[in-house]
């Protein structure tokens, strides 16, 4: 994310260690959020009060952040991957630049 | 030929799903409600993400997620604790319990623990042990479970009462069309039309507007009549209803194809006492029109059918309608009814049909390559099979994932009718293209 100049404001895992919450908390801004395996209710109030640009997480998720009008993209199971190494990172970035600029988030009613 | 059980031992590729995962689709069409199911994660985790993949919806479902220790000692203590934090968090009118196999084979007394809690919020228990039957019978467990504990009797009432069964929201907006044409009011269980297919409008409700309400549940009671669109699959609750209340009862095939519908629509003239109208008999014709134009394309194509009980008997009817040969008609849950209906069709047509009973998806794809039919209708799961026999596949029931929109069309009524004509010629004319 930083690599694209994107500033990651909240980072969560299911099943997530203390290793991988040190390497989280390491790579991650001040300020920013970390939430250990939190629910979809936590997940909305995230998405509702911080109106981030861009949700990355699974399926499950996925018509969570849609109807909430937050664009999305499955870093689990892919959009149009890979989304491993230099060629997959291409793509990862095409289908986030995708869902961003997506023009039917503009026609939502009362999307600020 | 009838096959009620296999002869083999084992599953092979299951053709149904458990309990629990009917329950929790009959729980999402009443309006705030929510599931909560007692057992471990992935009784949540996995159904959560077939309603996410079929719906293209998110759904909220809690969990008492019970591990080693509950298995061993009982599960009481996440319940009352998820409950509890449910209520606290997310303020539903309904809270459903559902259980599962490790819930019931805990033995945890579900309904004194929960008259035992007091909230301000219904709790209903229902019973839904993964091991006996399969979702056709957990919805229809949740259904029951609704109508037992709320109906009461007020006083009589013009409006009649629907069980849904395991259709789409689609499908519930063209009975709710069908109702208004004809203008009878109705209680319709449950109704998912707008909880699982709603609209993407902000700010988002804190609960999906529409959905049955607990009011409508208490009133299915005083109702002129009550009718299972699938009786599987809702049939408990109307026969409940008759028993306890005294509401006339009717079970008939799913309205699905045109005998049915007429059937269906008769049923429902006759309850409320008004003629089915002109506007559906305009409906009717339609449907007819587009049997008969497509007629040349699908005539005698031999067709194998693997939906639940009720939509492939239903669909069975039909697909003989449109003259074409209903060879196999199969289902992945146990019945014996649905024996007797298809066996009923057979004799009726003169079709020579293989019934399929408790069927999983290798004694279906053996049936297919057997009798050699043309057209497979089945849920995402029959892709394969028809891949492998080079025929043509046409998607019916749930799941649907690989294709999207078929959440939307209906299956039932007239139009639902029109729908699968399409569905139908044009899934054999694109196999014809391909081949």
């Amino acid at each position: 994310m930083d690599e694209l100049g994107m500033q990651v404001i909240g980072a969560a895992t299911t099943f997530g260690h203390t290793d991988d919450y040190e390497k989280i908390i390491e790579r991650i801004g001040d300020g920013a959020i970390v939430i250990d395996n939190p629910n979809s209710v936590e997940l909305k109030e995230m998405l509702v009060k911080y109106k981030p640009d861009l949700f990355i997480s699974g399926l499950k998720e996925k018509f969570l952040a849609y109807k909430l009008g937050v664009p999305f993209v499955n870093g689990h199971a892919y959009e149009n991957g890979p989304y491993a190494v230099y060629s997959g990172f291409v793509n990862f970035a095409r289908d986030m630049d995708m869902t961003i600029n997506h023009p039917a988030w503009k026609l939502i009613e009362g999307r600020t | 030929m009838t096959q009620t059980k296999s002869e083999r031992s084992v599953t092979i590729n299951p053709g149904m799903l458990c309990q629990p995962i009917g329950a929790m689709q009959a729980v999402l069409g009443v309006h705030a409600a929510i599931p909560l199911v007692h057992g471990s994660q992935g009784c949540a985790a996995y159904p959560m993400r077939m309603f996410n993949r079929h719906f293209a919806e998110p759904v909220e479902i809690a969990l008492s997620s019970l591990g080693e220790d509950a298995a061993v000692f009982g599960g009481a203590d996440n319940l009352v604790k998820g409950v509890h934090a449910l209520a606290a968090r997310r303020h539903p009118e309904l809270i459903a319990v559902i259980t599962t196999c490790l819930s019931e084979t805990i033995g945890d007394d579900i309904d004194g623990i929960l008259r035992k809690i007091d909230l301000p919020v219904e709790l209903v228990p229902m019973h839904t042990p993964s091991y006996v039957g399969s979702h056709v019978t957990g919805y229809d467990n949740a259904v029951k479970a609704l109508v037992a504990q709320f109906a009461e009797q007020t006083g009589p009432t013009d409006k009649i009462n629907i069980t849904v069964g395991l259709l789409n929201p689609g499908d519930i907006r063209e009975l709710k069309s069908m109702l208004e044409m004809m203008r009878v009011k109705a209680n319709i269980l449950t109704d998912i039309s707008e909880t699982l297919d709603a609209p993407l409008r902000l700010p988002r409700p804190s609960f999906p507007t529409g959905g049955t309400t607990l009011k409508e549940i208490a009133d299915t009671a005083n109702s002129l009549g009550s009718i299972a669109l699938c009786k599987h699959a809702g049939g408990g609750a109307v026969t409940y209803l008759a028993n306890k209340h005294k509401v006339p009862m009717i079970l008939g095939a799913s309205p699905i194809g045109v005998a049915n519908t007429d059937a269906f629509l008769e049923n429902v003239s006759q309850l409320v006492g008004r003629p089915v109208n002109e506007q559906l008999r305009r409906d009717r014709g339609r449907l007819i029109d587009a049997m008969i134009d497509v007629q040349f394309k699908i005539v005698q194509k031999k067709v194998a059918i693997f939906a639940d009980p009720d939509v492939a008997s239903g669909m069975a009817r039909f697909v003989h309608e449109l003259g074409m040969e209903p060879s196999i008609v199969a289902t992945g849950t146990k019945s014996k009814e649905f024996v007797a209906d298809v066996q009923a069709i057979a004799s009726q047509t003169g079709h020579e049909i293989e019934i399929l009973s408790e069927c999983d998806l290798y004694g279906l794809h053996e049936a297919v390559k057997a009798a050699g039919v043309d057209l497979l209708m089945a849920n995402t799961h029959g892709k394969s099979i028809a891949d492998d026999e080079k025929i043509a596949f046409a998607r019916i029931g749930f799941p649907v994932y690989d294709r999207v929109g078929y959440q939307r069309r209906a299956i039932i009524g007239y139009n639902g009718g029109i729908n699968l004509v399409d569905l139908i010629a044009n899934s054999i004319l694109e196999h014809g293209d391909a081949s």
